[in-house]
C-alpha cells in the first residue's frame, strides 16, 4: 500500500515537472525538479540502490515521453542523481535538513550535467552557454529548498504505515 | 570459567569486515543498473527500439496526466483572471462594480473567450498564408531539464504530425517536431541548444545559421563585411526543407565580433512561456 502511494506521488511529481506549471520567470523559466526531490528522499531513507532505481525509472519514463536520443541520457542522469549524491551524506550531515538541502542540490546538478555531457559527447548541442549554467544552478537551488519538505512528507508517510 | 578478551578471539576482526548479504545485493544491483543506464546512454537507438512496445502505454499515461494538469491549470488561471478582472473593475466605477459583482464570473469568462478568439484568429490568418497542410495543436507541457527547451503538444501521429515538421505560431517560427507519439508530439524550440536552422536578415538578405543557446538564439557564420544591424528582422530561409521561407524568427539585439567571424544575438519573436496554441506545418502536403 505504501509502495503504491509512493509510486503515485512519484508519477504525479513527474507529471508536474513535465507540465512546467510551477515555472518561475527567471532565465527563461526555472523550476524545482520534484521527482528528483522524491528520489533523494527514497535514497536517504532506503539507501543508494533504492534511490538509483527510482531515479532510473523516472529518467526512463521522461526519456520515453520525449522519445528522443536523450532517452538514454535521461535514464543515466536519473540513476546517477538518485544513487551518487547520497554517498556524500556523511560529509554534509551537520543537521538533518542540511544534508537534504545539499543532496537535493547535488542531485539536480548531477542530473543536468549528465544529460549535457552525454549530449556534448554525441555532438548534439551548440555549445555551453552561461544562461544554461544559470538555469541548471537555479533548478538545483529550488530543488534544494523543497527537498527537506519532500523528505519530511515522505518519512511521515512511511511512519504512518 | 576463564573467558578470553573479545579482541583476542581469533577471526573476530575478519568477521567484522564481512559484508552483509543485503549490502552485497545492493552493490550488485547498483552496478547492474549503472551499466544498463550507461549502455542506454551510449546506444539511444537500441534503447528506443527495446522500449518501443511500452512507449504507447507510457505515452498514454503522460498524455492523460498532462492534459489533466493542463485542465486544472487552465481552471486556476481562469479563476485568477476572474479575480484580477473583478479587482480592476471594482476600482473604476461603483455603478459598474455593482453590475459586475453579479456577473463578474461571466464577464471574466467572456474576456477569456475573447482572448482565445483573438489568438485563434491570428493563427487562422497565419494558416491562410501557408499553402501546406497544417494541424492546430495545444501546448500541454515542456522539458523538465534545465538544458533543453521542448514543448509537448496534444496532437500526434494519429493527427498527421510527423517528425521534423516545422511548428509556428501567429508571432513567428516556434521550432520543429522532435518525436511523435500516437496522440502527442514533442517539439523542439528554436532556442534549444540542439536547434540549427538556416535564416536570413530581411533587410540585406544576408544568410546565416540560427543556433539555439538555451534561452535565446544566435545567427552564426556571418562574415565581418556582412551588413547586419541591431533591430534587423530575421526570417527563415526555407532551405533544408524544415521551414517555409519568410517566417519571422526574431530581431537582432546585439552583434558579437570574434576575429573574422560575426554573430548576431537574436531575441525570438515568440515568447514560448506565453504560447498556448501552435500550428504544425506539413510541408509538401496539400492544404487540408
Amino acid at each position: 500500500m505504501i509502495f503504491l502511494a509512493q509510486a503515485g506521488l512519484f508519477a504525479l511529481a513527474l507529471i508536474i515537472d513535465a507540465s512546467r506549471i510551477i515555472d518561475l520567470p527567471v532565465f527563461g523559466g526555472v523550476h524545482p525538479l520534484l521527482f528528483s526531490a522524491i528520489v533523494v528522499s527514497f535514497a536517504v531513507s532506503s539507501g543508494a540502490f533504492t534511490g538509483g532505481l527510482w531515479g532510473f525509472i523516472g529518467g526512463l519514463s521522461l526519456g520515453l515521453l520525449a522519445g528522443t536520443p536523450q532517452a538514454g541520457a535521461l535514464t543515466l542522469g536519473g540513476f546517477l542523481s538518485g544513487s551518487v549524491p547520497v554517498l556524500l551524506r556523511p560529509l554534509v550531515f551537520w543537521r538533518k535538513w542540511t544534508s537534504q538541502v545539499v543532496l537535493g542540490f547535488a542531485s539536480v546538478l548531477l542530473f543536468n550535467i549528465t544529460i549535457y555531457a552525454v549530449s556534448a559527447i554525441r555532438g548534439e548541442t551548440n555549445g555551453f552557454t552561461w544562461i544554461a549554467g544559470f538555469r541548471m544552478a537555479s533548478d538545483a537551488l529550488l530543488t534544494a529548498l523543497v527537498c527537506p519538505l519532500v523528505c519530511a512528507g515522505m518519512s511521515r508517510m512511511e511512519r504512518r504505515h | 570459567m576463564f573467558e578470553p578478551p573479545k579482541k583476542l578471539v581469533p577471526g573476530r576482526r575478519k568477521a567484522r569486515r564481512r559484508v552483509s548479504p543485503r549490502t552485497a545485493w545492493n552493490a550488485a544491483g547498483l552496478l547492474i543498473l549503472g551499466v544498463l543506464a550507461a549502455g542506454m546512454a551510449a546506444f539511444p537507438g537500441v534503447t528506443l527500439s527495446v522500449f518501443s512496445p511500452i512507449r504507447g502505454v507510457v505515452g498514454f499515461v503522460w498524455r492523460t496526466g498532462l492534459s489533466g494538469v493542463d485542465a486544472v491549470h487552465g481552471a486556476g488561471q481562469g479563476g485568477i483572471r476572474m479575480l484580477e478582472s473583478s479587482t480592476r473593475l471594482a476600482r473604476e466605477k461603483a455603478e459598474l462594480q455593482k453590475k459586475l459583482d453579479t456577473a463578474g464570473g461571466e464577464g471574466a469568462m467572456r474576456e477569456e473567450e475573447i482572448r482565445e478568439l483573438v489568438r485563434l484568429r491570428r493563427l487562422l490568418n497565419l494558416r491562410e498564408t501557408i499553402s501546406d497542410r497544417v494541424v492546430t495543436a495545444r501546448i500541454i507541457g515542456g522539458d523538465p531539464s534545465a538544458l533543453f527547451s521542448t514543448l509537448i503538444l496534444d496532437r500526434g501521429g494519429e493527427d498527421g504530425v510527423r517528425e521534423g515538421q516545422p511548428v509556428a505560431s501567429s508571432a513567428g517560427a516556434v521550432g520543429r517536431i522532435l518525436s511523435v507519439g500516437p496522440d502527442y508530439a514533442v517539439a523542439m524550440w528554436l532556442c534549444d541548444p540542439r536547434s540549427r536552422i538556416a535564416a536570413y536578415v530581411q533587410r540585406t538578405r544576408v544568410l546565416g545559421v540560427l543556433s539555439g543557446t538555451g534561452a535565446g538564439c544566435e545567427l552564426r557564420y556571418l562574415s565581418a563585411g556582412d551588413d547586419v544591424q541591431v533591430g534587423d528582422r530575421i526570417l527563415t530561409a526555407g532551405r533544408g526543407s524544415i521551414f517555409p521561407k519568410g517566417i519571422l524568427v526574431g530581431t537582432v539585439t546585439e552583434l558579437r565580433k570574434d576575429g573574422l567571424s560575426v554573430s548576431a544575438v537574436v531575441a525570438p519573436s515568440v515568447n514560448v512561456r506565453k504560447l498556448e496554441e501552435v500550428l504544425v506545418i506539413s510541408r509538401g502536403s496539400p492544404l487540408r
